[in-house]
């Protein structure tokens, strides 16, 4: 068993036990057609854990060149961990028996019109993780702590579709983290409580 | 980090061969003690491809990813290595194939690459063994790779071999970075 692993899923469970107010969510700004999507929050299993996160390529119909977990719309009859686990294969070739699924977090929707459900798990380090190119540039980890720290998330104000709407910087590396990515971050690391080392 | 397969090994000098070498970065297997042994349901056939549940894995990134977990133990056995899991697979001659080899010349001596099924470099050397085995007649080569794997010299790679150690000897041995390797079974 792997330590990484046990804590997480303990983080995890008592995490979700509870009612949290405010989290993030901006089903207020969708479409009435909601699709379901999953993406998967991938940790790697090292003594200073990493979240993969993927670039867009620059060309993409949506959410061109934005950094992003890798994920995508459910196919028919999938679940969410399923698409979850299948879009890592399809955009980085991460194989889904390599990956230790822990579970389905909080659901994010966006003011695109997407219904994101995000799956947390655990997968070895230094796997040799090849993008596919027709979906993502590129793809970079950054230290869970960095990550889950409230002090590198920045409220930012952006003009969205003519509305005012408050959104979330996370920067690192020359990376900018922001928009549902940063959202479903900033969620998560409510629900896990991962920065309280005694907890 | 977009991935670039290393170019052919004939266009690569061995200052461009140890850059490759080097940049590799793999999952730390060595440092991962799991406690739970299970079967993985794969089999790597000699020719190289992988098998899962009987079906061929096509994506040769996939098959990286796997290979990047390989370990064999001390009983003989591969296994992929994940932090949890050790998990069997079964490898019918060597869990990699040597697909294409090039000799090289520095001021310290010749080195031989070889390229991997997995496009992997491997250079002969100390800690990298040849090892030959079989019989006189037909001898098979292997080249140690890294955690107790081997790849085995196909046979185009290993009429290479043959003819280099030819014109660069009387051709049962080979030299690379200070070692030599006989090419024929002891």
């Amino acid at each position: 068993m792997s330590a990484l692993f046990e804590r997480l899923t303990r983080l995890f469970d008592e995490g979700h036990g509870v009612e949290l107010a405010d989290l993030h969510s901006d089903f207020n700004l969708a479409p009435p057609e909601i699709r379901a999507a999953a993406v998967l929050i991938a940790v790697t299993d090292r003594p200073e854990p990493g979240v993969l996160l993927t670039h867009r390529t620059p060309d993409m119909r949506q959410h061109a060149g934005q950094v992003a977990f890798p994920g995508g719309k459910l196919d028919p009859g999938e679940d969410a961990i399923t698409a979850a686990l299948r879009e890592a294969d399809e955009e980085l070739a991460l194989p889904p028996a390599l990956v230790r699924v822990i579970g389905a977090s909080d659901r994010f929707v966006t003011g695109t019109g997407y219904d994101i459900t995000p799956v947390l798990g655990v997968v070895p380090p230094d796997l040799p993780l090849v993008p596919n190119p027709s979906e993502v540039a590129g793809w970079f980890e950054v230290p869970l702590d960095h990550l889950f720290d409230p002090a590198n998330h920045v409220g930012r104000t952006r003009e969205w579709r003519g509305r005012t709407r408050e959104t979330i910087d996370i920067e690192w590396g020359g990376h900018l983290i922001w928009g549902v990515t940063a959202a479903i971050i900033v969620n998560l690391s409510r629900r896990l409580a991962w920065r309280d080392r005694d907890g | 980090m977009p991935y670039d397969a290393p170019p052919s090994l004939a266009a690569l000098s061995l200052t461009e061969i140890a850059a490759a070498v080097e940049a590799r970065k793999l999952p730390p297997v060595a440092s991962w003690r799991p406690a739970e042994t299970v079967d993985s349901h794969m089999r790597i056939a000699a020719d190289g491809t992988w098998f899962h549940e009987g079906a061929p894995i096509r994506r040769p990134a996939m098959v990286r990813a796997f290979a990047s977990l390989l370990v064999r133990g001390e009983d003989g056995r591969h296994a992929l290595l994940t932090p949890e899991c050790r998990q069997l697979v079964e490898v019918e001659d060597a869990a990699f194939v040597a697909v294409d080899m090039v000799a090289r010349s520095d001021e310290t001596g010749p080195a031989l690459a070889f390229r991997l099924n997995t496009d992997e470099l491997v250079v002969a050397g100390p800690e990298h063994p040849l090892r030959a085995a079989g019989d006189p007649d037909t001898p098979a080569l292997y080249l140690a790779v890294r955690h107790g794997c081997e790849a085995r010299l196909d046979r185009s790679t290993w009429l290479q071999l043959a003819e280099y150690a030819l014109d660069h000897g009387a051709g049962s041995w080979v030299e690379s970075v200070g070692q030599r390797f006989a090419l024929t079974p002891a």
